[in-house]
């Protein structure tokens, strides 16, 4: 329901506002639009490529092993770590061969 | 042109008056209210696509008129101080007693907490429901209710002393 007052009110709104022409510069405001577009776009791509940087960071600080200063891991120490298996290189790989070679051959040979 | 683009232009076509009013009793410049609703449409332009999908676009762009109405009162506390000096000023009669009152009304309404102010001008300049004003505002109907009633109750004492002729 409207009171007295709402309807006064409004009249007197209407009243204040007239018939005040406005003709707004769509090529002024379109321009505008895309230049806010870009800088959202660019900002967007800041964040992103942030996002991307920090995730590599802690990708590569895991795949390296290291840990952050303060955190406690039950590491074996270093002397203590049994040797890992190493894959021979080729220099080892043609050594075994002549070696395998030489003992077949005195082992066949007729003395 | 492109047909987005061409719906925008019909938009702006349809809704430039009624967004230059709310803004001017918003403000309280029309020169400011020129510049409020350029930023405002700039930003629907922006989103264009966004506001095409809205229950209302029209509300949308009210509230992205209102928001920026209310990013300026925050970044120029200067002007609001302007303002409330400007309220303190007797008023000098003008040629013609209704120009005084509007001007007065003008200076209640700018007086008014920028959310009761959004209220009034929605619900009782551009006519929209309470339903309508709360989806604009994004707040309840009771909030609407609410602030319409303590806006109504601060210009009430205005019309009682004015005796405002219409």
């Amino acid at each position: 329901m409207t009171t007295e007052t709402e309807q006064r009110l409004s009249e007197a709104l209407h009243d204040i506002v007239g018939t005040q022409p406005f003709e707004p510069d769509l090529a002024s405001i379109e321009r505008r639009g895309r230049r806010l577009q870009r800088r959202t776009t660019a900002a967007r791509s800041a964040v992103g490529l942030g996002v991307v940087a920090v995730l590599v960071a802690v990708g590569l600080g895991a795949a390296t092993g290291t840990t952050r200063p303060g955190t406690t891991h039950n590491h074996q120490a270093v002397g203590t770590q049994a040797p890992l298996p190493q894959a021979k290189g080729p220099l080892m790989r043609l050594a075994d061969y002549i070696r395998a070679n030489a003992l077949g051959r005195s082992a066949t040979q007729p003395s | 042109m492109s047909h987005p683009q061409e719906e925008f232009r019909e938009f702006v076509k349809i809704s430039a008056a009624s967004l230059h009013r709310t803004a001017y009793l918003l403000c309280g410049d029309w020169h400011l209210a020129n510049d409020l609703v350029q930023e405002a449409l700039a930003k629907t332009f922006r989103n264009w696509q966004r506001v095409q999908r809205a229950d209302s676009p029209d509300a949308y762009v009210r509230r992205i008129l209102i928001n920026e109405s209310n990013r300026y009162w925050r970044r120029r506390p200067n002007r609001a101080a302007q303002l409330d000096a400007a309220q303190h000023e007797p008023i000098t009669p003008d040629s013609s007693d209704e120009i005084v009152d509007r001007s007065e009304l003008l200076r209640a309404l700018l007086s008014l907490p920028a959310r009761q102010r959004a209220t009034v001008v929605l619900r009782y300049l551009e006519g929209l429901s309470e339903q309508e004003t709360a989806a604009v505002l994004q707040c309840s109907e009771g909030t609407v209710k609410s602030q319409s009633f303590r806006a109504l109750n601060t210009l009430k004492t205005f019309f009682e002393r004015e005796e405002l002729p219409i």
